[in-house]
């Protein structure tokens, strides 16, 4: 896919129609823009039209209009904010649009329609509009690589610093659903396992008992059902939970960053979040006075407790020690002089037999090292080592902090209650106040139930092994339980063979990942840096001290080496080498110093066939003219709120 | 003392008390309460082979947990349990035996793990209502063993009432 125009209109800043032609020859087109000028807007405007996405705050996402424009309008009227994208596809030209509709209301516009059409020109030269305009998208561009085509550096450097797990799952599934993984990894969810039940293996397992196979048989096969039916349910409950937890959560950050960005209210605010902070505070030392109070419990008690024990051990050594008295004279000189195969005689002047002999060795076990009396001293010694120190005033000490730091949180969630109490008297944001407070009790109910449905999840898990344990004892006998073990022995080794494949594919594809991204570090990146990625797609740049910390910059070099690496590797591809993926940039460069910035540049017409960048930073003179294609700028009213695009390099 | 096996953990009562006293003994939960309920085991000289179980996962001290964190402790519990013991019938020089000598075929960490399975279902009774509770319940319980009333008996069955008549 070649991108050849963008074009815009009533779409945020961009109050009147404009349109960016791009560059198709393999020269980067390049999009000025100072802060708040739209750059990014016009980014977006790609994952819009092409998905429908858009990422800007909450308030502006549902309202996509020019401000001034909506505010011209009369009451009642309807108007449309319009997006297109006309691009090339395996020689065929296409022209997909996305237009919102909105009516005006007293306070806003509602958004009453949304279309979304893709046209392609056919050989007459005449556009055709096309069924499933979505699906064929998706083939030509995948939504799930589309953060990488259109790539938000500044984004992706928050991503990578701040959820590296989570871009690492995001990576993991775009790549696996280009390579084709994601069918292997279907087939062996499919597979699944005998606990199960709606996975082939968990229809075998419960197809070992059938009708004929007696009611006893029956009845736990029934019991089974039932536990799974249970166990899915309340994973389904306990995610959609967690999913309800989460959204409350950020309504919550969103309710209380518009009541802060009230002024008269940021006093209110600031309070609150203090409040907060102190409780929180508190918490957390109640938290650590518990583990305290266990550290020291395990520290002081098992040796007090088994002192008695210990006491009775000690008396029976010494019993010993009396009992194992050495004759007075017998040292161990004597004992060796003895037992030395020269002596044939003792001292006494009697002959040495082996009943002698075997009576001298006994005298042996009782000298040191072997000795009761040595054993008797190193007991004691560990005892005394070991246990001492009946702290009962410690061990108080620690419940009383956290009675005490339990007590202060709950003091900061009555002045935080009193507080919210005295905002809500005033009228502008009482509203949000309350749905604030309601939405943290409903967080805390929330927490309470997912408590409660995991120690029920628990529950059913135990009673259904139990009742699989049963299952496997009578099936174990019958012909159509041994038939389904044997099928189910089968599918085991398929699924085993899938998952060694799926893990040989993914490992190869890190490693291919580490390699172009690696090489991509050491060409921009001014210091030496190695790369790992695991089989899981999680990217590690470390020191040779295996230290991660980055700079800003080398955070933002890293970011363009990821995409870089990623983009390489589709290149790559042997499956996917016909494809063609634009790059559609928004670039920190301003992060980055001279050299690095020069290196950068030097490697990003490389990424992909088309690149088309945005920049705040002059970048005419570090580019080489033969890699300049079309150059437009934005230029923006003083308000930063109406803006236009302009071909040509505006700047002076 | 020699580990080749991770300690495994059985039954009802480790899997309640592990589940209300993890975040008490939040450093190595496991560990801390294998030594605690073993102590409490060899003190009431109580040994339980196969605790009450209703299908619960066992939970288990990592073999490596107890060497990184044992410095002879094991080896010490054992010789004090062993010398000790009513529990186990053996003559004394079987006693001394096994307790410092190179004998390896006795199975001393199965023997320490009896008397923890009987230290846990002390602890269960103490697990509150909230972790300060708990906390409460534990150190009463200790500070009591240790100074020395709760050796006796600690209490009585309600069906004790019942005789009252008889005397």
């Amino acid at each position: 896919m070649k991108i050849r125009k963008i074009e815009f209109e009533n779409f945020r800043n961009f109050k009147d129609h404009g349109e960016i032609r791009c560059s198709t020859d393999g020269k980067v087109t390049i999009i000025y823009g100072k802060n708040g000028d739209g750059k990014t807007t016009l980014h977006q405007l790609f994952q819009w039209v092409f998905y429908g996405q858009v990422h800007f705050n909450r308030t502006t996402t549902d309202r996509l209009y020019n401000l001034q424009y909506e505010s011209d309008q009369p009451f009642g009227a309807v108007f449309e904010v319009l997006g297109r994208i006309d691009f090339d596809h395996d020689n065929t030209q296409y022209s997909l649009t996305r237009t919102n509709t909105y009516k005006k209301r007293l306070d806003d516009s509602e958004k009453i329609a949304e279309d979304f059409s893709l046209q392609k020109m056919d050989t007459d030269s005449n556009w055709k509009r096309m069924e499933h305009p979505k699906d064929i998208i998706e083939k030509m561009l995948p939504s799930g690589l589309s953060d990488y085509f259109f790539f938000d550096g500044e984004s992706m450097i928050a991503d990578l610093r701040v959820k590296g797990k989570d871009s690492a799952g995001k990576l993991r599934k775009a790549l696996y659903s280009m390579f084709d993984l994601d069918v292997i990894e279907a087939a062996i969810n499919h597979i699944g396992r005998t606990d199960l039940k709606t996975t082939a293996l968990g229809k075998l397992y419960l197809s070992e008992g059938s009708i004929t196979s007696g009611s006893q048989i029956s009845a736990i096969k029934t019991n089974i059902e039932n536990a799974q039916n249970k166990i899915a349910k309340y994973n389904e409950d306990i995610a959609e939970c967690g999913k309800s937890k989460d959204e409350k959560q950020v309504f919550i950050n969103n309710v209380s960053e518009q009541i802060g960005s009230s002024k008269s209210k940021s006093d209110y605010e600031r309070q609150r979040k203090s409040y907060q902070v102190q409780r929180d505070l508190f918490i957390k030392n109640a938290e650590a006075s518990q583990s305290g109070f266990g550290d020291a419990i395990v520290d002081m008690f098992p040796q007090l407790l088994i002192s008695k024990a210990v006491e009775d051990a000690k008396q029976k050594i010494h019993l010993q020690i009396s009992k194992n008295h050495l004759p007075s004279g017998v040292n161990k000189k004597l004992i060796s002089y003895l037992l030395s195969s020269g002596t044939k005689e003792c001292i006494c002047g009697n002959p040495l037999c082996d009943e002698e002999r075997n009576h001298i060795n006994d005298y042996l076990a009782m000298l040191p090292p072997h000795s009761y009396t040595n054993l008797y001293n190193d007991f004691s010694k560990t005892a005394q080592a070991w246990g001492r120190g009946y702290n009962l005033g410690k061990i108080e000490a620690f419940i009383k902090n956290v009675l005490d730091n339990n007590e202060q949180a709950a003091s900061c969630d009555v002045k935080i209650r009193e507080l919210d109490k005295e905002e809500e008297k005033s009228k502008d944001i009482e509203d949000l106040i309350v749905a604030r407070r309601q939405a943290e009790e409903d967080v805390k109910q929330l927490e309470m139930r997912i408590t409660t449905l995991t120690t029920e999840l628990r529950k059913f898990e135990i009673y259904l092994k139990q009742q699989s344990v049963n299952y496997d004892k009578l099936t174990n006998e019958t012909e159509a339980g041994e038939i389904a073990l044997r099928k189910i022995n089968i599918l085991e080794e398929v699924c085993a063979h899938f998952s060694e494949m799926l893990e040989t594919e993914s490992v190869t594809y890190s490693h291919r990942l580490e390699e172009n991204i690696q090489t991509l570090i050491e060409q921009m990146l001014t210091s030496k840096r190695n790369v790992s990625v695991s089989s899981e797609f999680a990217v590690r740049v470390t020191d040779s001290f295996n230290d991660e910390s980055k700079s800003e910059g080398q955070f933002a070099v890293v970011s363009f080496a990821y995409i870089g690496g990623i983009l390489k590797m589709l290149q790559s591809e042997e499956n996917l080498a016909s494809k063609e993926y634009p790059l559609v940039l928004d670039g920190p460069f301003s992060k980055l110093d001279p050299d690095q910035r020069q290196n950068v540049i030097n490697v990003i017409p490389e990424f992909a066939p088309q690149v088309i960048l945005f920049s705040k930073d002059d970048l005419q003179s570090a580019f080489s003219d033969s890699c300049v294609g079309r150059v437009w700028t934005i230029t923006s009213n003083e308000e930063k709120n109406v803006a236009k695009v302009e071909e040509g390099y505006l700047w002076n | 003392m020699e580990l080749t096996t991770d300690v495994m953990l059985r039954g009802t009562a480790w899997s309640q008390v592990i589940d209300s006293f993890s975040l008490i003994f939040k450093t190595r939960t496991h560990y801390m309460l294998y030594l605690l309920s073993m102590s409490i085991g060899i003190m009431y000289d109580q040994r339980i082979d196969k605790p009450d179980e209703a299908g619960e996962e066992p939970r288990s001290v990592p073999r490596n947990v107890l060497r990184n964190n044992d410095n002879g402790k094991l080896d010490f519990m054992f010789q004090a349990a062993i010398l000790s013991t009513e529990t186990e019938d053996i003559d004394e020089n079987t006693r001394l035996e096994l307790a410092f000598g190179e004998n390896i075929d006795y199975n001393k960490i199965g023997l320490l793990t009896q008397f923890a399975n009987y230290g846990i279902t002390k602890l269960v009774e103490l697990i509150g209502n909230s972790p300060v509770e708990s906390m409460e319940n534990i150190k009463n319980f200790l500070a009591s063993t240790v100074e020395g009333r709760n050796l006796d008996v600690d209490t009585l069955p309600d069906d004790i009432l019942l005789a009252d008549d008889a005397y």
